[in-house]
């Protein structure tokens, strides 16, 4: 039954195109859209690592866009597409970004790189050819406390290079 | 001491053709795909959410406790306070304080009074984590607040209100007011030395509390299974065999032969997750109470409040040196704000005092430490475990006697430390050094950095105060003494497939090891490293090992799991030059192949040889093994350098240290205060480098982590103990914008091969944490001409510093 007029609802029917398949759920109209991808769907590749949107772990792309998933309410992505981390691979085969930062070691022990994967795919996406200082200023919103950010801008550098080639 | 060269029972003597390469992480296609598993990404089937109850208040007593209003809410299980948990329960501390000093201080959920902001007070217990949260803001407490003290010199005075006044009044601990335990180092005769010496400097340094902050926040889940009376622990920690019995002293009844550990993929450690906090054992009774899988997963705030971290020291020291530039003397009075709890306070100090001197040959030591209570989030280990306070004072302590001397700073150094030759060697505090190049790494960053064209300040063309300065460390690899023991097992098995599964004890928290660890293996046994997986952490299957902390795991269990499959190559090989009819001296193995070395094409491959081996026709394998073979090698490395530390503090507790120097140009921009780092160089010996691009990102990160804990990071408290950086923002965790880029050709690796371990490898993780922190305070003492005391060397410290010395300029 619909709900035609606008009271209140505690809970909610959303439909979110997550990584090219459609989703149906019901849920608390509380639910973050880090909470729908990881808790009702079951994709933990987008880590929580500080709920605050300060440390960028559990970025995905919303309809294009890289926006921190706990700042952000399912409901907000009703209707819309979300790409996550586990969205990126071809069949298995790994995204260009993927493959940079694993072949550049981008990463150690792995926690924020997810999202340093997404906010570099949407980096790329639209300035295919950042400078260093281009690359520092958008990946400005993500933490990495391992690596010490060095390796990771080399990763993106090479992406770029990669996706320039293969275009 | 005479010099002969210690005999390795494990060195290969095969080529390397893995070891030393840029072998991508095993680990990374899973990290880079998001299917890593870590610990809160385990969902088990009942599973319930607990959350803890933490004090606002610094310090306080509990009055009342109302728990109607959150049982109310649907889905509460339960809400217990500490009369609740009590009977199931013992207090605990770091083993060494109750081994040796005889007290424990910590309790799950404070039963009277709470000691910082964050002190556990209940736990709630709810069928999903956000009804946990929401039902713990419903506990309602009611608190008589007490005055509360922050720093230790306060904390000391007659005055000062007493944390701990049951264990304080308790003749049978050394609890003295607020003063936990003092103790001291001594190696030689600093007082004779002081008076002889030709020149004394003295200065006070004191750094910042600091918190390492793994991305990800600590968490576990407990899971009690009453019918076989096991609990399994899912947890995000660095030291699984460890866990168990850590847990067991805290929890009644919980043997822990009766714990199985397992880890998750760890996001990050950094020494915060090697010890045993409340919420281990919480969710362990609670899965017991209830019979059910019981999860908590701490958020920031939580983290900030009470993650624990680097403890602040201030350090009173003097450098007594001949007028030559003979270091003669170095004592130290540390005071050390060890917060509401001791945990690690002790041995922290014991060990970085141990260790201090560094690699200077000074010939009197002695470091007195006093560790006091205060309110404020307790320490814990934090990569270079105190290292980084006492190198912090004791290089600037060096620079200013070259000052004093009129010498360069660099030669001051180069005079007061070993050659090569001129080891084996103990030091004053009795380490034992071997095999180190302290000279060559030294010589080596003097040119890599050009000290000789930048040192002594001068002017940028755009107006900025420009300074190099240096500091140096001594590392410890793994610690006998802090924990009683120091091994690793492993296990290395092959299949009939020819895959080989490699079974550690260790964790694996982002450094690399397991990485290297197949890579020792590999090159062992001669197959590719694809063919070799790496299980770690669970405690059913994993022989026992110490855990991932202190440099050790390398060192360690890469030593166990290359002697472990050394022992599978003896098998292969004798069961090989049967099958191939020669004598086992001719048989090789590598490039996933077995073969005669003087016939090469006389060969099988891997696969083949391990069907043979375990399927194929028992009459062709020789007599012994035709009732079948068993394609695992197993062994134990347990380290005979390490001693324990005598009574005088001293002993070489380490199984090998290894030698670390850095060097950082800085600008300082005297309109802002902000501070620039325009070059860093690092020389080290970390003996053989199992895998190059593995190694410089342990490095690269351990500078940018230094960086940020010496120009950004710190906590601050209000004088009632209220935590004001309780976020990352706040706290200011460095993102990328704020760091440098520092690249793999900054490091210089100077190789000496250790030769007790596998590979001749050694730690390297924790070394440039410490080492930048000087080199950034000497740099920009060298720029300005101002010493900065007190960390970090942020705006709002340098500006007014530079204000006062008259160098500001808009």
């Amino acid at each position: 039954m619909s709900n035609t007029n606008q009271e209140p609802q505690s809970e909610l029917v959303v439909n979110v195109t997550v990584n090219g398949s459609e989703t149906r759920e019901i849920i608390p109209a509380r639910t973050l859209l880090s909470e729908y991808v990881r808790d009702h769907l079951y994709l933990t590749g987008t880590h929580r690592g500080c709920e605050t949107a300060k440390c960028g772990a559990c970025t995905v792309l919303l309809d294009g866009k890289a926006v921190k998933s706990c700042n952000v309410l399912a409901v907000q992505a009703n209707g819309k597409n979300v790409t996550t981390v586990e969205g990126l691979d071809d069949n298995g085969t790994l995204s260009p970004v993927q493959q940079s930062f694993w072949d550049n070691h981008g990463m150690q022990c792995g926690y924020c790189t997810p999202g340093f994967v997404i906010t570099s795919t949407a980096l790329l996406n639209e300035n295919p050819n950042p400078t260093v200082d281009e690359i520092r200023f958008g990946l400005a919103g993500n933490i990495c406390r391992c690596t010490g950010y060095t390796k990771i801008i080399e990763s993106v550098q090479d992406a770029a290079q990669r996706i320039n080639k293969g275009a | 001491m005479s010099k002969t060269q210690l005999k390795s029972p494990t060195q290969t003597t095969s080529t390397n053709t893995v070891v030393g390469t840029r072998v991508n992480t095993k680990i990374g296609r899973k990290l880079v795909t998001g299917t890593g598993r870590f610990l809160d990404d385990i969902v088990l089937p009942g599973m319930l959410h607990a959350r803890f109850v933490r004090s606002p208040h610094a310090h306080a007593r509990i009055l009342n406790i109302d728990t109607t209003k959150a049982m109310q809410i649907p889905g509460v299980e339960l809400v217990w306070t500490a009369e609740d948990i009590d009977p199931y329960v013992l207090p605990f501390s770091h083993p060494e304080n109750a081994k040796h000093l005889g007290f424990v201080d910590e309790e799950v959920l404070a039963s009277d009074r709470v000691r910082y902001v964050g002190d556990e007070v209940a736990v709630v217990l709810a069928k999903d984590r956000n009804t946990a949260i929401e039902a713990a803001d419903a506990v309602e407490v009611e608190y008589e607040k007490i005055p509360a003290v922050i720093d230790a010199e306060s904390a000391l005075l007659d005055e000062a209100t007493i944390i701990h006044p049951r264990l304080s009044a308790d003749p049978d601990n050394p609890i003295n007011g607020n003063l936990i335990y003092a103790g001291k180092t001594v190696g030689g005769d600093t007082k004779t030395a002081l008076s002889n010496a030709d020149v004394i400097v003295e200065a006070t340094f004191t750094n910042n509390k600091t918190n390492p902050s793994p991305l990800e926040p600590h968490g576990c889940i407990a899971d009690w299974n009453n019918g076989d009376q096991k609990l399994t622990l899912w947890a995000s920690t660095q030291v699984p065999h460890r866990l168990p019995e850590l847990i067991s002293t805290a929890v009644v009844g919980l043997n822990p032969t009766n714990i199985i550990c397992k880890i998750s993929d760890v996001g990050g450690g950094f020494g915060a997750k090697v010890g045993r906090y409340s919420h281990h054992v919480a969710t362990c009774v609670l899965s017991m109470h209830t019979g059910k899988p019981v999860k908590m997963f701490l958020d920031r705030i939580e983290e900030m409040q009470a993650g624990r971290g680097r403890y602040d020291e201030t350090m009173n020291g003097r450098l007594a040196l001949s007028k030559e530039g003979k270091m003669l003397a170095l004592d130290i009075d540390m005071l050390q704000n060890t917060g509401a709890y001791a945990n690690y306070g002790a041995v922290i100090a014991k060990s970085s005092a141990l260790t201090c001197g560094g690699p200077y040959l000074i010939p009197n030591q002695e470091i007195r430490y006093k560790l006091v209570y205060t309110n404020i989030m307790p320490g814990t280990a934090v990569r270079g475990f105190g290292n980084p306070q006492f190198m912090y004072a004791i290089e600037q302590l060096i620079d200013l006697a070259a000052e004093e001397l009129g010498m360069d700073a660099f030669d001051l150094r180069l005079l007061n430390v070993p050659k090569l030759s001129d080891l084996p060697l103990r030091t004053a505090t009795r380490l034992k050094l071997r095999d180190m190049d302290v000279y060559g790494c030294l010589t080596q960053l003097r040119e890599r950095i050009d000290w000789d064209s930048n040192r002594g300040g001068r002017r940028t063309k755009d107006g900025k105060l420009r300074g190099v300065g240096m500091g140096t460390v001594m590392q410890r690899n793994g610690n006998k003494s802090a924990k009683g023991a120091d091994y690793s097992g492993a296990i290395v098995r092959m299949d009939r497939f020819g895959s080989v599964t490699i079974f550690s004890g260790t964790s694996s928290i982002g450094t690399g090891t397991t990485t290297g660890i197949v890579q020792m293996v590999s090159d062992t046994l001669g197959v590719s490293v694809d063919r070799v997986n790496i299980v770690v952490g669970d405690t059913d299957i994993t022989p026992e090992d110490m855990g991932v902390w202190g440099d050790r795991s390398s060192v360690f269990a890469g030593t166990a799991a290359t002697m472990a499959a050394k022992k599978l190559r003896e098998k292969i090989i004798h069961l090989a030059a049967h099958l191939l009819d020669i004598p086992e001296s001719n048989v090789g193995m590598s490039d996933d192949k077995i073969f005669d070395i003087n016939k090469p094409k006389n060969t099988m491959s891997i696969e083949d040889f391990a069907n043979l081996a375990t399927y194929g026709d028992q009459t062709n394998r020789p007599l012994e093994f035709q009732s079948g073979v068993s394609l695992v090698g197993e062994a134990r490395f347990e380290t005979q350098e390490g001693e324990f530390m005598d009574e005088d503090g001293t002993g070489s507790v380490s199984h090998v240290y290894t030698f670390s120097s850095a060097a950082v140009i800085v600008d300082v921009d005297l309109s802002t205060g902000e501070i620039d780092i325009v070059d860093i160089a690092i020389a080290e010996d970390a003996g053989t480098i199992i895998n190059p691009k593995l190694a410089s990102g342990q490095v690269q990160g351990a500078v940018i982590q230094a960086l940020g804990e010496v120009l950004l990071e710190g906590y601050q408290y209000e004088s009632d103990g209220s935590l004001m950086t309780g976020t990352l923002l706040d706290y200011h965790l460095p993102t990328v914008v704020d760091m440098p880029i520092v690249p793999e050709d900054s490091i210089i690796h100077v190789e000496t091969p250790d030769p007790t371990t596998s590979f001749g490898q050694k730690g390297l993780g924790e070394c440039a944490t410490v080492t930048i922190f000087p080199a950034v305070a000497n740099a920009v003492a060298d720029a300005t001409g101002i010493r900065f005391p007190t960390l970090p060397l942020s705006p709002s410290r340098v500006l007014p510093a530079l204000i006062k010395a008259g160098l500001r300029e808009l």
